[in-house]
């Protein structure tokens, strides 16, 4: 058993704590995230191979994660050992799980219980406003491209928009993401599709992909090279 | 000093504006013969091109990219396959609200995912046009569920350029994608 954790200073909740949800998504943990919240109550969302499942005690727990700060957040592995050939979704979009011995890590189904919490929550102004300035500090990032459509996320044009942004500026903050906003494109919006590419590790700092791709060096580096010229045309 | 010379292709049925992408992301254009449409395709499209359109785009003094841009009748697709080989990736473009064009798109799209190992991404066109089919749709008619789809118009140069800058992105990530990804640990909202 293993345990990731985040603990924000009491007197200023933070959303550090997607950074939980994040990395098991992310490394397809097993087990579940506990986190509390600033009237001191204690939640409980249960995870599989980096899906949330779709019991209603971690949907509701789901939003309450999303919607509001916290202080303290944990993952706990609980069982480790799930292959993905002893999960199976029922009809109701509910899983079998059995545990076996084999340590197979792979991710069972798209994100659908995250974006189906997403196109549904909204918050206070207030909140709007902590979420952006947090996005807008992160260093410069890449942003993935997937097929959205397939994740049940309502609202792929904000995502390809920040896509789009991103492939077009070498040093693309999430701070130029929010200055440069489409007046049909909603603050809300945003922040939406910046937690969701947050949570599934679709945006990352650039630092990170750059280390990744020195050791394939002659050919990215003239994709890189015709990349750059075409952000100049 | 010899150049570097790479190769994208950009593809898909007629009417999708692959002559239009290649004229906007080329430095120079060198071929292109759009003549009146005479088949059936003429009620749909009053030019068309046959043989290919051709344009370089100038990188810098050792590096040059050749975009090619194949017919979009079936009849001539003797030459796609001579058109893919080499390529760093391929542009598949699809008029979104024509059935004639999905339904022609969905073999020539089967043809590359099938036979050309690189990446493709697809540019969603005429997405103003009444019947436009959503994303999801589109994916399912033409067989094509877990790619990346972008809705474009590729009469707009951003447009044009972006997808060119989603394929280059699709070419990183196949070259690094069997690697272990690097984790940021610092990576923390606040």
């Amino acid at each position: 058993m293993s345990e990731d954790e985040v603990i924000s200073d009491k007197k200023k909740p933070s959303f550090k704590h997607l950074g939980i949800l994040r990395q098991a998504i992310s490394k397809a943990h097993t087990g579940n995230i506990r986190y509390e919240t600033v009237e001191n109550e204690e939640i409980k969302m249960n995870m599989l191979l980096g899906n949330l499942l779709s019991d209603s005690m971690t949907v509701n727990g789901l939003k309450n994660f999303l919607t509001f700060p916290c202080i303290g957040c944990k993952f706990t592995v609980e069982c480790a050992e799930v292959n993905s050939d002893d999960v199976a979704f029922n009809v109701d979009n509910t899983l079998n799980i059995q545990c076996s011995g084999d340590d197979s890590q792979e991710a069972a189904a798209p994100p659908i219980v995250l974006t189906r919490v997403l196109n549904t929550i909204h918050w206070e102004d207030e909140v709007l406003i902590q979420l952006k300035e947090s996005f807008s500090q992160l260093p410069p990032v890449d942003v993935k491209m997937v097929p959205m459509h397939h994740y049940g996320y309502n609202d792929t044009l904000t995502y390809l928009t920040l896509y789009q942004a991103s492939l077009k500026d070498k040093g693309f903050t999430l701070a130029n993401f929010f200055d440069e906003r489409p007046s049909y494109i909603s603050l809300e919006q945003q922040v939406k599709v910046l937690v969701l590419g947050y949570c599934l590790d679709l945006i990352k700092p650039k630092a990170a992909t750059k280390k990744t791709q020195k050791k394939n060096s002659r050919r990215l580096g003239i994709v890189n090279r015709i990349l750059n010229k075409i952000r100049e045309i | 000093m010899a150049k570097d010379i790479t190769k994208i292709l950009v593809t898909g049925p007629f009417a999708a504006g692959k002559t239009t992408l290649i004229r906007f992301v080329s430095s120079e254009q060198l071929l292109s013969k759009d003549v009146k449409a005479t088949d059936g395709l003429a009620r749909f499209k009053a030019m068309t091109t046959v043989g290919l359109d051709f344009g370089i785009l100038h990188v810098d003094e050792t590096l040059d990219v050749h975009l090619f841009g194949t017919p979009g009748q079936s009849r001539f697709n003797f030459m796609w396959k001579v058109l893919s080989r080499g390529a760093l990736g391929t542009i598949f473009l699809v008029d979104s609200s024509s059935q004639r064009a999905i339904d022609e798109g969905k073999k020539m799209y089967q043809y590359y995912r099938n036979k050309a190992d690189t990446p493709i991404i697809i540019g969603a066109t005429h997405r103003d046009k009444e019947g436009a089919h959503d994303l999801d749709t589109l994916a399912d008619e033409l067989g094509a569920e877990n790619a990346n789809i972008i809705p474009c118009d590729p009469r707009e140069k951003e447009d044009s350029k972006t997808l060119v800058l989603a394929l280059l992105q699709e070419v990183i990530e196949s070259e690094v994608g069997g690697e272990q990804e690097e984790w940021v640990d610092d990576f923390e909202l606040m």
